[in-house]
């Protein structure tokens, strides 16, 4: 029984018990209304049932979903073989430099305490030390290649978060409060940021000025007052409260001035139409761009050298993908 | 033969520390005309511009590694006999193979020390 046909039945049974005479209703038209309610009921009830199973499919449906999508992220790639290959990276790096710094320490100190006396060993001894010196030196060459892998991990899983975000449906505003409820760091741990790259932080010339300017105890005397040719035959000290020895004959040279803005950036920071947010999201676009054709070009380059790899793994029986040491190396030159 | 101590020699590394290494090593074996490149593609426009008695050569470098140079430098017939040392990080069974089929004479694992380098030298070019 559909939905359209039960009102209008009602209807009709309805209709037409008003226009009998109500003292002869006889019990079968008061079975048949009743008939048709109880039909009715029935209806309304099995349509609470499915609308309420059509949502807890909806339901179970999206979870599926998210589960799937989840599961691609492949987040035990990251645990099981990028995650420890990264510790194994950092670990190898902090090896390395370790080992290489003792070399060179070790090879300083035989040239230093070689005796000279012997000018023929001397040179021998200190021919070897410095070639063990450029040999430990190419340290930097391995760790820098470590490091790379090492970034490209974490690269990897900035993608993977993100990826994981927007599955979620974090917003701008989800972040912004989870941010607020952080704690503010104080003190010490609020200055702390680690070294500066290139072109963050300031150098050691705007550090000087920015000392001098602020009046700090500054262990050197004033520089003499170069400008007035005093025909005072000493240097002396300037009319300071106290009349410092200042032996020094020869005055530092004066700070140099702070790094000048470039005249073209600072016009256009006071031209009209100057958006620095439009700026920077232009800006944010552009890198995003980039790093989307770089990702783009790995991919096609790891693709090529998977197909090169299999080609070779087919034509030779030794086990792929595994380490080599010089001394295998040798015997496939030999 | 005797191997010519003075016959031009094409280092190729993108690491400037790594390219000094080499060329110092190869300077206290007694080879002193070195030339430097740092990447394949600048290191295939020397080579074939000027006549190199031995190429050293590192595997991972942009835009053209060292491998794809390997397989120009054996593609070409001015260039083809050129003996061609890889010197590189990159110590997996394959790679090794690869540069084997594509050509190359000897490979050395960084890091490495003098002693190994002459011992390449001397299986690629004969005893000095």
């Amino acid at each position: 029984m559909t939905d359209g046909k039960l009102p209008k039945q009602i209807e009709l049974l309805v209709d037409n018990l008003r226009k009998q005479d109500t003292a002869a209703l006889s019990l079968t038209d008061v079975a048949s209304v009743t008939e048709v309610l109880i039909g009715t009921m029935n209806v309304f009830f099995k349509s609470i049932d499915t609308s309420i199973y059509r949502e807890c499919r909806a339901l179970s449906d999206y979870i599926d979903d998210a589960r799937k999508e989840i599961a691609s992220l492949q987040p035990s790639d990251l645990e099981s073989a990028r995650i420890p290959r990264a510790e194994l990276e950092l670990d190898a790096i902090v090896q390395q430099t370790e080992e290489a710094t003792n070399t060179i320490m070790e090879a300083a100190e035989e040239i230093m305490g070689a005796d000279t006396e012997d000018a023929a060993a001397y040179q021998a001894t200190t021919q070897d030390a410095v070639m063990r010196i450029f040999e430990a030196c190419s340290f930097q060459d391995i760790t820098g290649q470590r490091i790379s892998k090492v970034v490209e991990t974490l690269a990897h899983i900035e993608k993977r978060v993100l990826e994981l975000r927007d599955l979620l449906g974090v917003t701008e505003a989800d972040i912004e409060e989870a941010q607020g409820n952080e704690p503010q760091k104080t003190g010490d741990a609020a200055l702390l940021s680690g070294p500066a790259l290139d072109g963050e932080g300031i150098d050691q010339t705007e550090v000087d000025a920015l000392m001098g300017g602020m009046g700090s105890p500054a262990p050197a005397p004033e520089p003499a007052p170069a400008p007035e040719p005093a025909p005072a035959p000493a240097p002396e000290p300037a009319p300071e409260p106290e009349p410092a020895p200042a032996p020094e004959p020869a005055p530092p040279p004066a700070p140099e001035p702070p790094k000048a803005v470039n005249p073209k950036q600072l016009d256009s920071m006071f031209e009209e139409d100057f958006d620095p947010m439009a700026d920077l999201a232009a800006k944010e676009e552009e890198k995003a761009k980039e790093a989307e054709a770089a990702a783009a070009k790995e991919a096609e380059e790891k693709k090529k050298k998977e197909k090169e790899a299999a080609k070779v793994e087919e034509e030779v029986d030794m086990p792929a993908g595994e380490e080599v040491s010089q001394d295998d190396i040798d015997a496939l030159f030999s | 033969m005797a191997v010519d101590l003075g016959m031009p020699i094409l280092i190729v590394d993108d690491y400037k520390t790594m390219l000094r290494i080499v060329r110092n090593l190869l300077k206290q074996l007694g080879f002193n005309n070195v030339d430097e490149a740092t990447d394949g593609a600048m290191a295939l426009e020397k080579a074939r511009s000027s006549k190199y008695g031995l190429i050293i050569s590192d595997w991972n470098m942009e835009p053209m590694t060292g491998y794809e140079f390997l397989k120009e430098v054996r593609a070409d017939n001015q260039l083809k006999d050129t003996p061609f040392i890889m010197v590189t990080a990159e110590s997996k069974t394959d790679n090794v193979i690869a540069a084997k089929k594509a050509g190359v004479n000897n490979y050395i694992v960084k890091p490495f020390n003098a002693a190994t380098l002459k011992t390449k030298l001397v299986a690629v070019l004969g005893d000095f």
